[in-house]
């Protein structure tokens, strides 16, 4: 028997996983991030909390690597009454599709023939190209103007949705001026977000209001989808990591914006932990806690994930390096892979039901492959003793 | 479409409902509303696709319908035919529509189509089938693209991300896992990617824009050269 590629994940350990009501686990204030197993691709499907007016949820889509995955979870989560189209039809306030690789779009004229009525609005970066799921994807949003705005946000521009706050890292506005010369990289020219959840609001207070400070009392995700490293740059300019704090200059901008502002709780790793994707500095920007990694485990077209960047995130995790120490399973650093497995067989898309501050947030698989839909009672909540 | 089989559409339309209802144990007025024996309830339509029914005691379910197409509907379809690629005028059908999709280091993700039709405005529509993906080398595949095509004075071929190309594929190969160049892909190659840039572009210009009809086109101009 060959030895196991030392970039596939390894093989979790028995015993790790418990059956649990997935659906009845979430509570109307928690979001819930699907990362689809689709192999080397992405697939997002991000439900938001309830709104407090009518109780329903709303979601964003942010790529469709695959169709045929995302169209049955969406049936299947409305049959069960967890999503319904609200009075207003837009039960997707936000659809993305980060970039138009094939593996990140290639599902997403499906998905806007069959939703594409509930959708509000579609951002994508403005870089075109040939494929012909990206000119498809645009005769859709023809059909649908106006009824779908459509926006080729850069880095800075903000959205607040219910109570989430969705700031786009990438592109910065000079890799986007740059589109046109076929001088980037159509991975660099990724969308890639970071949400902050519960966002800052204004509490009524009788006849006047007040505005609620929430920095460090919220849940953060950083989704890096296809960025490299000359986006990275860019988005290390824009959000400077201002850490030591000692410096009256980041004392300034942190008064300005907020402290850290790539720190993100969850982190869905850019490029499926591509050399190219990932450096120890970024890593350590970003300070995740859990790490998400969609790709096909070794072998596929490109050998996602590489061995140089899972060193970087194990590092900028736990910092062996100077002791030379082992570093503990990737299952215990919180890394996580589409691609990984147990005794019992692959483990496929996860879901994290991440509540506001206070309680833990639960990670479920469905053991799906990537051609297969999910299958929601299947779930299993991963709970190490 | 036929009153008849007009009333036998209806009759599964109908059919269908009911048995969502039964499903979701609705109430009986639900029941009694589809099947047209009218309960004390109120309709209000909203928008194209849905209505509101409102039962005796207040409760109310949505109905939604709609048209969802897996493929575009089939309006003035017709191979595409691109200007200047050199194009066979016979058999363009029997041609892939291959596209460099990504290069990682050294490598190319290739996405094979079959040939696309265009629309009758002038849009290249995305067959049912999904591409087919194959890895490739880069410097193979631009060094077997330019062998592969013997007209003289051709320009080269540039293998970067988003390079199109037209030729035939030989797709048995390729489904059992085959990725030499050579028995999957067969000369000559031609190199669409102008044109087909030049497609990609009308896309996203008609999908953030409203396309211009030529007076308006021309008017503009005038106004600019004033």
């Amino acid at each position: 028997m060959s030895p196991r590629p030392r970039n596939a994940p390894a093989v979790l350990p028995a015993g790790l996983f418990e059956d649990g009501d997935f659906l009845g686990s979430v509570e109307p204030t928690d979001l819930v991030y699907w990362l689809l197993n689709v192999g080397d691709g992405d697939l997002q499907l991000i439900l938001l909390p309830e709104r407090e007016s009518d109780h329903s949820r709303r979601a964003i889509v942010v790529d469709v690597g695959r169709s045929g995955k995302l169209p049955p979870l969406l049936d299947s989560l409305k049959e069960r009454d967890f999503l319904k189209v609200p009075e207003d039809g837009q039960l997707f306030p936000l659809v993305i599709g980060t970039h138009p690789h094939d593996d990140h779009i290639s599902g997403m004229p499906e998905f806007l023939q069959l939703w594409g009525h509930a959708v509000r609005e579609y951002w994508e970066p403005g870089y075109w190209h040939t494929s012909l799921a990206y000119q498809n994807t645009m005769h859709l949003l023809e059909d649908a103007d106006p009824h779908i705005q459509h926006t080729q946000p850069t880095s800075g521009t903000t959205r607040f949705i219910g109570r989430v706050k969705i700031i786009v890292l990438s592109p910065a506005v000079g890799l986007r001026r740059r589109f046109d010369t076929y001088g980037v990289d159509l991975n660099d020219a990724s969308i890639s977000l970071r949400l902050e959840f519960p966002a800052s609001r204004v509490e009524k207070r009788d006849r006047d209001r007040a505005y609620v400070g929430l920095r460090g009392k919220t849940r953060t995700l950083l989704l890096g989808a296809d960025s490299l490293m000359d986006s990275w740059a860019n988005v290390l300019v824009d959000f400077p990591v201002l850490h030591p704090q000692n410096a009256p200059t980041a004392e300034a901008i942190g008064k300005a914006q907020g402290p850290d502002a790539l720190d993100a709780e969850i982190f869905k790793v850019p490029h499926h932990a591509s050399k190219h994707g990932l450096n120890l500095g970024l890593v350590e920007a970003v300070s995740p806690r859990i790490s998400l990694i969609s790709s096909v485990g070794s072998g596929g077209k490109y050998n996602f994930p590489h061995l140089v960047t899972l060193e970087a995130l194990r590092e900028g995790i736990e910092r062996t390096a100077s002791s030379g120490e082992a570093h503990k399973p990737d299952w215990e650093l919180k890394i996580h892979y589409t691609a990984e497995e147990d005794p019992d067989g692959p483990l496929g898309s996860m879901a994290l039901v991440i509540p506001p501050k206070g309680r833990e947030v639960g990670l479920w698989r469905f053991r799906d492959k990537p051609d297969e839909p999910i299958d929601l009672a299947k779930a299993r909540r991963f709970a190490p003793k | 479409m036929t009153a008849d089989e007009d009333q036998a559409l209806g009759a599964r339309l109908e059919k269908l409902l009911r048995a969502q209802a039964n499903s979701r144990q609705a109430p009986r007025w639900i029941s009694d509303f589809l099947a047209g024996e009218t309960a004390d309830t109120s309709v209000e339509e909203q928008g194209e696709a849905r209505m509101v029914v409102t039962g005796p005691d207040g409760d109310s379910c949505e109905i939604e319908l709609r048209l969802a197409f897996r493929t575009p509907p089939a309006v003035g379809k017709r191979p595409w035919r691109p200007a200047g690629a050199g194009l066979p005028r016979e058999g363009i059908e029997k041609l892939s529509y291959i596209v460099v999709d990504e290069i990682v280091g050294d490598d190319a993700d290739v996405s094979i189509s079959p040939w696309p039709l265009v629309d009758d405005r002038g849009r290249l529509l995305l067959p049912a089938e999904q591409p087919l993906g194959v890895h490739a080398v880069v410097e193979t595949l631009r060094a077997y693209v330019n062998r592969a095509d013997v007209r003289a004075g051709r320009r080269s071929i540039d293998i970067r991300m988003g390079t199109a190309l037209a030729a035939v594929v030989r797709t048995k190969p390729l489904a059992a896992g085959e990725t030499r160049l050579e028995k999957w892909l067969v000369p000559p190659v031609y190199d669409i990617t102008a044109p087909a840039r030049d497609k990609a572009k009308a896309s996203f210009y008609a999908a953030v824009a409203p396309a211009l009809h030529p007076k308006e086109v021309k008017a503009i101009r005038e106004a600019a050269s004033e």
